[in-house]
């Protein structure tokens, strides 16, 4: 699917800059999490870039098989959405991407405080080392708490 | 492998724990978790309240990742789990329920918003995530991840004081105190259960702007409700979180078709982060809830609900003596003094079994017969001295023939005239006694 198929009111939910959470799973079908922060649509694909100073199995995961998940939740109504896709390639940011994730990064870091985390603590909310995963989308669903879980969204 | 045990910050719930699971095609899937439980250093379990994906990769591969994060600092752990199994009854499904309950109860989903299973999970392995946060310049010291001091000593002094109280108002004055002062919290409160009407009514309270007296909460709704429904202690960390959480499943409903009800306001600080609220109960009766709230979403630890327990019992066996101390034989009756000019009306409305002090509503049901009682025995005969025993002969008031309630209802009446009609008051002479002073002219109307 392309990501044209995402409304204008969803893609602005989901390129806000939220809190992401990262799934992927190994050759034997071990499951992993990992941090990123995100997304961007391209015509085709999705970019979302993980933080690479937890995300060592993850990335193993995703150069062996490139199955990936991603929730993209806004912490003071818990509306979630998860994206999931394959194809997954890795590669470095660009500058403008550098720019790009550090906004959303703060973005990020001001939802939590927004819920009541301290704003020194969200502030060490490591970002620093960031990787580009490049991907083909395969789905879109709803991923908030409630019997609407799981539906597809686009 | 960290041991689980150093963790227990974490299986709060305050920070939602995030589940990776897989497929047997492979397609991963990510998804918020409700509530990480723990049960021993290798198991922990997991809240299933909707049939998702989750719920159906775990059927075709058991493995999962869990990301769970400290409330306070927001350090990650990696856990590696494998599906066990799903509990739908028992002692751990009844405990995690609780809290979907208390959810539930609150936010007007109550009876379809429900825990579907506790499943519990072997843990392979957890490992710390140091580079998920950044320690920051200046940063404060870390909180001990598990702060279980044992306060003994201060745990004989409250059980001293509760022992000793020589009626219900010192009792009830003195456990709220000791328990703000022994637990670093400002505000509690003490809610009688009337058996009668099976609702919870305010008798006793410290630290908030009003007393609440007369407050009243039925049994099943709200937190405290569902305390006194299920007799069993309920921790709330980070009421925020847990509120939020429920909003987003209550809107998930609505738009799904559920009827939903209104969500019930929280009785007490209406910026409570954290509570902890107590059955106290003494065979198979429910004497009342007491409840602690605080600001501080982390205000209580895992020690905090045994220390309570044991307090609470003790507390509910002195409630329960205080209640059954026989009645003093009355006195003779003290001089009255002169009368102010003041002019107090109140009115009975015998259809609500209210009574109004000048045309505000002051109390109902069982306190308010009392106070018509006393009232009008006062400005028929001039008697001002009344005795416990009376009261309970009394069938026109409704008290039920045992187990009354009695001095908890008439603290609860007592706090109300102090704080709406100040001019007239119940006042302690001697055990099972006391006198109705006033300082006004009474005028008595029934409508």
């Amino acid at each position: 699917m392309g990501a044209n198929l995402i409304d204008s009111e969803l893609r602005e939910f989901l390129e806000r800059g939220l809190v992401c959470v990262i799934g992927t799973r190994s050759a034997d079908l071990r499951p992993d999490w990992a941090h990123g922060v995100g997304v961007r649509f391209t015509k085709n694909r999705c970019v979302v870039f993980i933080e690479q100073s937890t995300a060592a199995r993850s990335l193993i995961n995703l150069r062996d098989n490139g199955m990936i998940a991603l929730t993209i939740c806004e912490p003071a109504t818990h509306r979630t959405i998860q994206l999931k896709g394959r194809n997954t390639k890795l590669r470095e940011l660009t500058q403008a991407e550098q720019r790009l994730a550090q906004r959303l990064a703060n973005s990020a870091r001001h939802a939590v405080i927004e819920v009541g985390i301290a704003p020194r603590v969200a502030a060490g909310w490591n970002y620093s080392n960031l990787i580009a995963a490049e991907f083909e989308l395969t789905g879109v669903f709803d991923a908030t708490p409630g019997p609407n879980a799981g539906a597809e969204v686009a | 492998m960290t041991s689980l045990r150093e963790l227990m910050p974490c299986f709060q719930g305050v920070v939602p724990a995030a589940i990776v699971t897989c497929d047997a095609q492979g397609t991963p899937n990510v998804a918020y978790l409700s509530h990480v439980y723990y049960l021993d250093d290798r198991h922990v379990a997991l809240s299933c309240q909707f049939f998702n994906k989750t719920k159906r990769n775990i059927g075709q591969n058991p493995y999962a990742c869990v990301q769970l994060k400290h409330p306070a600092t927001l350090e990650a752990w990696r856990l590696d789990a494998r599906f066990i199994r799903a509990e739908t009854s028992g002692p751990l499904f009844d405990e995690m329920e609780l809290r979907i309950q208390a959810i539930a109860a609150h936010t007007g989903m109550k009876g379809i918003f429900r825990l579907l299973s506790a499943d519990v999970y072997e843990v392979l392995d957890l490992q710390p995530e140091p580079g998920f946060v950044l320690q920051t310049e200046g940063d404060a010291p870390r909180p001990r991840m598990d702060d279980a001091r044992a306060e003994l000593r201060s745990l004989q002094v409250i059980s001293d004081r509760i022992v000793r109280a020589a009626d219900m108002g010192e009792l009830l004055k003195t456990l709220l105190s000791s328990l703000c002062e022994l637990f670093r919290v400002r505000h509690a409160m003490y809610l009688m259960h009337d058996e009668a009407d099976g609702r919870l009514y305010a008798v006793e309270s410290t630290g908030y702007d009003s007393s609440g007296a007369g407050a009243e909460v039925a049994l099943g709704e709200g937190l405290i409700g569902t305390v006194a429904r299920t007799r069993r202690l309920l921790r709330v960390s980070d009421m925020g979180e847990m509120l939020r959480y429920g909003r987003a499943v209550r809107g998930e409903m609505q738009r799904d078709g559920a009827e939903v009800t209104a969500e019930i306001p929280l009785p007490g600080l209406c910026e409570a982060q954290s509570q902890l609220a107590l059955p106290l109960v003494v065979g198979d009766r429910l004497l009342g809830v007491l409840a602690l709230e605080s600001a501080d979403p982390l205000a209580f630890h895992d020690w905090h609900e045994a220390y309570l327990n044991l307090l609470a019992n003790q507390a509910a066996l002195a409630i329960e003596r205080l209640g059954e101390r026989a009645d003093e034989e009355p006195a003779p009756e003290p001089e009255r003094a002169p009368l102010a000019s003041r002019r107090r009306v109140f009115t009975w409305y015998p259809k609500d079994e209210t009574v109004f002090c000048d045309g505000e509503y002051l109390v109902r049901n069982v306190p308010a017969r009392i106070l018509w009682k006393l009232l009008t025995e006062h400005a028929q005969t001039g008697r001002s001295e009344f005795g416990n025993r009376e009261l309970r002969m009394d069938d026109s008031l409704g008290l039920p023939p045992y187990k009354d309630n009695l001095e908890s209802r008439l603290i609860l009446l007592r706090k109300r005239l102090d704080e709406r009609c100040p001019d007239v008051r119940i006042v302690p002479v001697k055990r099972g006694r006391f006198t109705l002073e006033r300082d006004c002219e009474l005028v008595l109307e029934t409508k």
